[in-house]
């Protein structure tokens, strides 16, 4: 009993934690100074960092502890190109997704395609794996290198339960070209969240106005009915009548001269 | 029966009736919390302003509302209050949860999570017209919480005192950030005034988070001037991403367990400039 007190009493003060912090500062003051506003103030932490963590496997021994966050910006800082191959083998447990958004960063012009085949991989084989951000984190890469998604992995991203994943598959079709992107949208519409329908009818809007009105006059949701508030169409009638005009006043422009 | 059980029952039912008058009635910051909400429901608005890392052109807040949101969903683990969230079907922008809260009542605490950004390269978003609906229609959820919501977090971008702000950034020429321009106009503290103003009749919100760098500095005396009731997190130094994330998570830890003051600043760090938030003015 008095065990079971102690253990619920302990001062948070006497954790792990504090320890590392007490024997690692220079994570946390290193990396601090890289989000710094001064550009010599960055290039001082830059210098100091490489002298504190010369190599690679230094850093990437950090990336499972209390400063994994400041580790992977340090790794980006220092923008080693060896490290992007070194954490994809990492990348299938990845819970806060930061470690894919370093390898994103760290991307170099040899090790794209690698990568990007790894993501798609991951995304169509264990999607149900990967953590939410990680997941956002690939979709948004391959979008990124304007690489059209698979078909599959762009309808399981399009019937996922979270709207970041919804998200990324609807803006990834509006991006990239792919020959049967807006299909797939168009088909999917109904069963998306009322957020990315309204955006995906602003993606319309931008392509077709005709299809970006059919989904304002049939879709109620006031969030969709927000977003078709903020564009305007113009009926092709009208568009054709005002031609017209121009036309008609050029001529008589000429007759008059 | 006999004289001693009927004296053990009277001492037990006498102690359970003083430990509950104590819980319940003695709850040392009893004051702060039953301000917080008269009608049942804590109702709470996370915002993830615009995080962009100019000069560089990537986008962060996406990535940090999917994983806060995670932090909600996940199965809890003795002691843990912010998990165990359920998405609210229909919108998957709400996440609630019953709680037995700091008076042993049942609450439901509902979440609404928001980010600013469509995308993660700047670049692309501020030609977006996606982008340009997005951020408006966040800024109008923010500020209509700060008249409904009882408790509202923003974790973002101070704009050296131009925040909260959940636009892409105004830039120079160089692609630096024109921040002269967010310190002269202000365009975040002078909305958030504005709303103050709307809300001096009402109890909303009593408490406002800014997990944002150098944030005690830039907004603290004015906003604490203008609606003085009001609970105030600020942090007093550049805060990194993941930092002003812990800081948000403890900080809605420690109001879902319902701590006071000192254990709610130990929460959240505050003796820990480098990395902390302090609360002041709720309790």
């Amino acid at each position: 009993m008095i065990l079971l007190f102690a253990l619920l009493f302990t001062p948070s003060s006497w954790s792990a934690e504090k320890d590392l912090r007490i024997h690692h500062p220079e994570w946390v003051i290193l990396s601090r100074q890289l989000i710094g506003e001064s550009e010599k103030t960055r290039q001082k932490a830059l210098t100091q960092l490489l002298e504190t963590f010369p190599t690679t496997k230094d850093i990437l021994k950090e990336i499972d502890g209390p400063y994994r966050p400041y580790a992977l910006d340090v790794l980006v800082a220092l923008n080693r190109p060896d490290t992007a191959l070194k954490l994809l083998d990492l990348v299938a447990s990845d819970p806060d997704g930061s470690l894919t958004l370093a390898i994103n960063a760290l991307m170099n012009g040899t090790n794209y395609l690698q990568i990007a085949e790894r993501y798609e991989k991951l995304l169509s084989e264990s999607l149900g794996g990967l953590s939410t951000p990680s997941a956002l984190a690939m979709m948004d890469y391959l979008t990124h290198l304007k690489r059209p998604c698979p078909d599959d992995i762009c309808e399981k991203l399009l019937a996922h339960s979270r709207i970041e994943l919804q998200q990324a598959a609807a803006l990834h079709l509006a991006a990239v070209p792919k020959a049967n992107g807006l299909e797939i949208l168009a088909r999917w519409l109904d069963k998306l969240y009322p957020q990315v329908r309204a955006q995906i009818m602003l993606v319309f809007y931008d392509r077709s106005q005709e299809k970006a009105e059919k989904i304002c006059l049939a879709d109620k949701d006031p969030i969709v009915q927000s977003a078709c508030g903020d564009v305007t169409f113009v009926k092709p009638d009208k568009v054709k009548s005002k031609e017209k005009r121009k036309k008609k006043s050029k001529k008589a422009q000429r007759k008059i001269t | 029966m006999k004289r001693w059980k009927l004296f053990v029952f009277a001492l037990i039912l006498g102690v359970t009736g003083l430990a509950y008058y104590f819980l319940r009635i003695h709850h040392p910051c009893r004051k702060a919390y039953s301000a917080l909400t008269k009608d049942g429901a804590l109702t709470i608005l996370v915002t993830f302003g615009y995080k962009d890392s100019r000069p560089l052109r990537f986008v962060g807040d996406r990535y940090e509302r999917a994983v806060f949101v995670d932090r909600l969903l996940r199965p809890c683990t003795p002691f843990e209050v912010v998990c165990g969230f359920e998405q609210e079907s229909g919108n998957p922008e709400f996440f609630s949860k019953k709680l037995i809260w700091y008076d042993h009542r049942e609450r439901v605490v509902q979440v609404q999570v928001l980010a600013s950004s469509v995308g993660p390269d700047d670049e692309w978003n501020r030609s977006s017209r996606i982008q340009k609906w997005h951020s408006e229609r966040t800024l109008r959820l923010f500020r209509r919480a700060m008249v409904k919501s009882d408790v509202v977090f923003y974790d973002g971008h101070s704009r050296t005192g131009g925040g909260p702000d959940f636009f892409p950034p105004l830039l120079r020429k160089n692609n630096q950030v024109d921040y002269g321009h967010y310190q002269k106009e202000k365009p975040g503290v002078q909305f958030l005034l504005a709303d103050l103003e709307r809300a001096k009749g009402s109890r909303q919100p009593r408490l406002l988070g800014l997990f944002s760098c150098d944030s005690s500095v830039h907004f603290q005396k004015t906003l604490l001037k203008a609606k003085p009731k009001m609970g105030l997190i600020a942090s007093e130094a550049l805060l990194h991403q993941s930092d002003a994330m812990d800081n948000m998570v403890s900080a809605l830890s420690a109001l879902l367990k319902g701590e006071c003051s000192e254990k709610f600043n130990e929460r959240l760090r505050s003796g820990d400039p480098m990395r902390g938030s302090q609360i002041v003015g709720f309790f």
